[in-house]
């Protein structure tokens, strides 16, 4: 039969689009030395999205992941560089590819992330590169309850004076660019705790349903932490994204100035009349080895009924998960996870703890090593809606651990053992399912069960990989009909 | 009485951590490489890394007895430690071999002007010239191997070793090449 051609256009009135087929993560594996290097990436669905993958050898129509003869840049010039390399195990090195503090929210702090627009897997960055991006994942504080999870917040510990806010795209260098380096698109939120109290780094939740930013505060005096919770606070998303919108009302000046001291969302912060403060905590967190990281960074989750829960790590004890009543009482040390030698971010910016979200928005999990800077894990995962948490510990002093957000409601949990066959091992954890289902403050395996034989790693004999998490479209999962449209 | 979890390496059987639990993790089945035992865990007399399972995986022991909580997480670390510094070694002496692949890879085009020109000239002299400087370039990776293998005894030294042999050996040995 003849169809018929005509010249007509033709009315679509949608388009449709499965958000399963976007990017969820890539696995990276490298072995640039003599067995190649590259990314691997998978869809929401674990079907294959893309590839990338350098050959140790420039005769085979690859480009060359191996130093000379005509690899890129920093390939050639990196290679061998732990900081890159699979071919080790975290254990006590502070450098591997695999370790687990490397994930968070802002992908891998060693490895550039797939988008949905990618056409590539992934790439590499430099060793400089990752000290500049691992100064993001320090600050980033946590958002909940967001379809668009396309921008971040950030706060950095500015003293006694409080907490310098940022609040820019989902891109660590973006805001290493703008905020860190160039000063700008950032204000201070006053402290409101008191006279003893400090501002931290990345130690704060943005609930988009209830509108409302959590700010935790460290009292230098007592060594307990402090909520403070800012009520009805501006559109955080569209201060993000919109970046002309943090200078509405801004003077014109011809003299010098650092930090943003106009405009609305600044005005907002410093007014104490828009903010509930909560008791402070009865957990001394300043007696730990490593002080900085359990003093000034708290990862935390404000939940829509009031509840404030907070994950600490507590370096060479382990971590504290601390959990404040809706009314501002404190509940109390919900868990103490303790095991040895565990090192945060005083050692550098890049290790500590770390957080992602499900992308939902609903589930909240946070994370850090449990030995060394990047073997073990210590792990909760808090349900927004009402601060029930589940937990996991491994004792473990020479593998990694790397998650990342897949589907609606669940996450991909990654154990970085060698791959040499098995390629790489992993589980999805339901995490919806699991928080209905197990008590609160219930241990769940994560270890047990591990899938192989399934997701190849792209690289070959002994190797240790890793998955880097994608920045996909988690409004196309929702049914918003206007996706990335900024207010 | 806690629920620990003794994990092994599916690859090798070795013990990867011991992790005791208030509970049994949600999940958790007793397999080859994870085996579950309620034990009087008491963290002020052991250390919990310091325990092990017998060979029939029934009973906990300690295998460092009589020594303090601090003395046994000494020797547990000391045993890391040596681990963590065989295994690095390894990767190190892999990382010093391959470079006899990047070097030897510069020849190809020399290689085909050898037999070129030794087919005309009627010998081999060229042949035997890339041959030579491929047995100078397996001698130089092996002396740097043993270098290593015999000067190396600690992470910090590892630390400090050169493992990058071939640049000085290129300065000193150009690749061959014939007009």
């Amino acid at each position: 039969m003849a169809r018929t051609i005509t010249s007509k256009a033709t009315a679509i009135s949608t388009r449709t689009q499965d958000p399963y087929t976007q990017p969820a993560f890539a696995v990276y594996g490298s072995h640039a030395n003599s067995h190649g290097s590259g990314f691997i990436c998978y869809n929401h669905n674990l079907e294959i999205h893309s590839v990338f993958t350098g050959d140790s050898n420039n005769a085979y129509s690859r480009f060359r992941s191996q130093a000379g003869g005509g690899a890129p840049e920093f390939y050639n010039n990196y290679n061998n560089s732990t900081y890159m390399e699979c071919h080790g195990v975290p254990s006590s090195n502070s450098e591997y590819v695999s370790n687990t503090c490397n994930t968070g929210y802002l992908g891998h702090q060693n490895l550039f992330s797939a988008t949905e627009y990618s056409s590539a897997a992934g790439y590499i960055t430099t060793d400089a590169g990752r000290q500049r991006k691992s100064e993001c994942f320090r600050d980033v504080m946590t958002i909940v309850n967001e379809e668009n999870q396309d921008y971040a917040i950030f706060g950095y510990a500015n003293g006694t004076s409080g907490t310098l806010f940022s609040a820019g795209p989902r891109s660590a260098m973006r805001y290493y660019g703008e905020m860190l380096q160039s000063g700008i698109r950032r204000f201070n939120i006053i402290r409101t705790g008191g006279t003893d109290y400090n501002g931290c780094h990345g130690s704060g939740c943005y609930n988009v349903k209830t509108k409302k930013l959590a700010i935790i505060e460290y009292n230098t005096s007592t060594g307990r932490i402090r909520p403070t919770v800012w009520n009805n606070v501006p559109d955080l998303r569209s201060l993000s994204l919109n970046g002309e919108a943090q200078y509405f009302g801004l003077t014109q000046r011809s003299a010098a100035y650092t930090n943003q001291t106009g405009g609305p969302a600044y005005q907002f912060f410093q007014d104490t009349a828009n903010r509930t403060l909560y008791n402070e905590g009865t957990h001394n967190l300043s007696s730990y080895s490593g002080t900085a990281e359990a003093r000034y960074r708290h990862q935390t989750v404000l939940c829509d009924n009031g509840k404030i829960v907070s994950f600490t790590m507590t370096p060479s004890n382990g971590c504290v998960v601390h959990r404040w009543n809706a009314d501002g009482t404190y509940e109390g040390e919900v868990w103490n996870g303790s095991w040895t030698t565990s090192y945060g971010y005083e050692q550098g910016s890049r290790f500590g703890a770390r957080w992602q979200v499900t992308t939902s928005g609903k589930y909240v999990w946070a994370y850090c090593p449990s030995y060394y800077y990047g073997a073990g894990v210590y792990w909760v995962c808090i349900r927004v809606s009402d601060g029930k948490f589940i937990k996991f510990q491994s004792n473990d002093s020479t593998h990694g651990r790397a998650s990342a957000p897949i589907g609606m409601n669940s996450m991909i949990w990654t154990y970085t053992a060698n791959a040499d066959g098995p390629g790489i091992y992993w589980k999805v954890w339901e995490l919806d399912y699991y928080l209905a289902i197990l008590a609160d403050g219930a241990t769940v395996g994560l270890d047990d069960n591990y899938t192989n034989y399934v997701l190849d790693c792209p690289t070959n004999t002994t190797n240790y990989p890793t998955i880097v998490p994608a920045m996909y479209d988690t409004s196309m999962f929702h049914n918003n009909t206007t996706p990335r449209t900024i207010k | 009485m806690a629920f620990l979890i003794f994990r092994y390496n599916q690859d090798d059987g070795k013990l990867t951590s011991v992790t005791p639990y208030d509970e049994i993790p949600y999940g958790f089945e007793n397999q080859d490489n994870a085996v579950g035992i309620e034990y009087d865990y008491d963290p002020e007399t052991e250390f919990i890394s310091a325990l092990v399972l017998s060979e029939d995986k029934t009973t906990v022991t300690n295998k460092y007895p009589e020594k303090t909580v601090e003395e046994q997480k000494e020797l547990w670390q000391q045993e890391i430690d040596q681990a963590v510094f065989s295994h690095n070694l390894n990767i190190c002496v892999g990382i010093i071999k391959s470079q006899v692949r990047v070097l030897i890879e510069k020849l190809r085009f020399s290689e085909l002007r050898a037999v070129e020109l030794d087919a005309l000239n009627g010998n081999n002299d060229n042949q035997i010239t890339l041959a030579r400087w491929r047995v100078a370039v397996r001698d130089a990776n092996n002396a740097h191997e043993q270098l290593l293998l015999s000067s190396v005894t600690t992470q910090e030294q590892l630390d400090q070793f050169n493992l990058n042999w071939s640049e000085k050996f290129l300065s000193e040995n150009p690749v061959p090449e014939f007009d």
